[in-house]
């Protein structure tokens, strides 16, 4: 007995040493942050707080604590929605001097999550919407490491809006841009293939594209929705409707963002007028648009026609098409449906929770319109909360969901197509079996 | 206090305490409770970086120290990027992520991959790929400059991303000899403000 104890202690300590010193120890460490952007409302000359949850998630026993840091960062969007960071992009309606955290330099040990608080103190003269962002860079600088250290971080843009009136949103459409569809120069497919066979890339070069840059001349960061209408040139017969998409429709003060809009669908020869505009949310806004006038030869007109390819797929993909959930009475949790658009032009989508009446604000859309570039997507966020004396049962809503989708119109209307979502909702009836026990 | 009044105080309070106990003792069984309990959870957008080690990307280790004009040795490292929502992803494009022995430099180009595609899982798209152009090795000063956007597909909440670094020596020169760093920053940042 003595002996094989003996062997096993010796063939333990032999597993030991293979695990610590054969084999690669893996440590991991990781940073969750969470929101990603927030918007913070505050009177002039007043204080308030917001916070920004970071949190190292205990995945085995390998997670490690980390070592966190808060950096305060001013940040610039481009004209085509990309963002630049640090102190180069200051600009007149910076924010970052207005905030500051208790704690800049924090370590997370595994499975720990901290609500890290921030005071914002705006100036007494402040007026309308300022802005910065809060870098959260993961590990500690390591001065001797050989090679490439690589530093991950996560940006948080912090949003503040100073409310001392109410604000009209002014903006004014400064440049815009017809791109007419590419062809090859014979205007003739390649012998070998029909116009179902040529590539998407290539396809996605015969379409019409329109470019419109907006800017924002106010004080107050507005989200945009644009588009262009496309009228015949002698009597403004609206002839088509072109949806106009950026992936970052909110403009800031002073920022300018330019939306593209595209039809692939041929236009006959002839002379058109576009139209394109911008409106937004908000009650206290004015008219954004500009005009433009552009032609379509009979060569044009004839090779786009050959080469359009009509498709049959429908022009949104939704997945799921059902949403089924088991919940309990008082539950907040969030479902998601992705939205693809599957056709070659823009589109803008519009969606809306129908439900039994009594229990329609159980649901609420997060986002409930947006646009999608073509052939792209997006997850769509649908918060469910049941009200902590919710019945036992089940109960069904459906999701309605109308796209726009950029293309000739018949007889002036826009080209809606509808889709659903069904939710269903099944309240768990097992606590409620015992309350029911007790009354 | 006297004694006394001290003995008056003891025996109150052991009559307190045997007159509760016994009411505990022999009360009747309460039966089932109920606990109504709101379970609640934040649904906001959640972006989360997870990694080995986080050590640094050691070309030596990994294939070998530049011992010809000619040898362009590789590294790479993978990270875990958790995540609801689109996100995108830049580089520092200044000096600090070229590899530099403080006097002297090398040719230091980076590329990325990750392991989705932006339609049936989380990543990004072909033409997200070819508008950042990630796929390719490029010099530090261009790589990421046109950030990548990778598409949050749902029930897929992780995405792996492998960060690419190659060295090598100017044409027609030798760099100087000796131990080479650079600092090369991903930052994830928000997409979508819809």
């Amino acid at each position: 007995m003595k002996g094989n104890s003996c062997t096993c202690s010796f063939g333990g300590a032999g597993l030991i040493a293979l695990f610590f010193f054969i084999l690669p120890l893996e440590v991991f460490a990781g940073l969750a942050v969470s929101p990603l952007q927030q918007r913070v409302e505050v009177k002039p000359g007043k204080k308030t707080t917001f916070f920004i949850t970071l949190t190292n998630n205990n995945r085995g026993p390998q997670t490690q604590a980390c070592n966190v840091r808060l950096d305060i960062l001013d940040f610039a969007v481009s004209d085509d929605g990309q963002l630049s960071f640090g102190e180069e992009y200051k600009h007149s309606r910076s924010a970052a001097d207005w905030f500051s955290f208790e704690n800049d330099e924090i370590v997370l040990e595994p499975g720990e999550s901290r609500k890290m608080k921030a005071t914002v103190t705006a100036p007494i003269n402040a007026d309308g919407d300022y802005w910065a962002a809060v870098m959260v860079r993961l590990g500690k600088s390591e001065e001797d490491e050989k090679g490439v250290q690589v530093k991950l971080q996560t940006a948080s843009g912090v949003f503040i809006h100073v409310a001392r009136r109410n604000y009209i949103e002014r903006g004014s459409v400064i440049d815009a841009n017809i791109v007419l569809p590419e062809f090859d120069i014979s205007g003739n497919l390649p012998t070998e293939d029909t116009p179902e066979q040529v590539p998407e890339e290539i396809r996605k070069k015969q379409v019409l594209k329109i470019e419109a840059e907006l800017k924002n001349d106010g004080l107050v960061s507005f989200l945009a929705r644009g588009k262009a209408y496309l009228y015949s040139a002698g009597s403004w017969r609206r002839i088509a409707t072109i949806p106009l998409h950026s992936n970052r429709r909110r403009v800031l003060p002073g920022d300018s963002r330019w939306f593209t809009g595209v039809m692939a669908q041929p236009l006959p020869a002839g002379q058109y007028k576009l139209r394109t505009f911008f409106a937004s949310d908000s009650k206290y806004k004015r008219k954004m648009t500009r005009d433009m006038e552009f032609s379509i030869s009979e060569d044009m007109a004839c090779t786009w026609a050959e080469n359009f390819v009509s498709e049959d797929t429908p022009t949104l993909g939704i997945e799921p098409q059902h949403i089924e959930l088991k919940l309990n009475p008082g539950r907040l949790t969030a479902a998601r449906f992705q939205v693809t658009n599957q056709s070659l032009g823009t589109i803008v989508t519009n969606c809306r929770v129908e439900g039994d009446g009594s229990h329609k604000d159980w649901l609420e859309l997060k986002t409930a319109d947006f646009t999608l570039a073509p052939k792209t997507q997006r997850s769509t966020t649908c918060v469910v909360k049941i009200p902590s004396d919710a019945q036992p049962g089940q109960y069904n809503w459906t999701i309605h969901v109308e796209t726009e989708r950029s293309g000739l119109t018949n007889q002036e209307k826009n080209n809606p197509e509808q889709y659903k979502v069904a939710v269903c909702i099944v309240v768990d009836e097992h606590i409620r079996v015992i309350a029911n026990k007790q009354e | 206090m006297n004694s006394f009044a001290k003995f008056l105080l003891l025996c109150v309070a052991c009559v307190a305490i045997v007159v509760l106990t016994t009411k505990l003792l022999f009360a009747a069984d309460p039966g089932p409770d109920s606990a109504t309990c709101a379970i609640s959870v934040t649904v906001d957008s959640i972006i989360e970086w997870e990694g080995a080690n986080f050590a640094a990307i050691d070309l030596d280790s990994q294939e070998a120290a530049i011992s010809a004009q000619a040898h362009t040795p590789e590294g790479s490292s993978v990270y875990t990027l958790w995540t609801n929502c689109n996100v995108a992803l830049s580089a520092n494009n200044t000096t600090a992520s070229q590899l530099s022995d403080g006097t002297d430099t090398l040719v230091t180009k980076y590329k990325m991959s990750e392991d989705g595609d932006g339609e049936a899982t989380t990543g990004a798209t072909a033409a997200a790929e070819a508008t950042s152009g990630v796929g390719s090795y490029v010099l530090y000063d261009s790589f990421l400059s046109s950030a990548l956007a990778i598409t949050h597909v749902n029930t897929d909440g992780a995405v792996e991303v492998t960060l690419y670094v190659e060295a090598s020596n100017a044409a027609d020169e030798v760099s100087d000899s000796g131990d080479y760093t650079a600092i090369q920053t991903i930052t994830a940042t928000w997409v979508s403000d819809n």
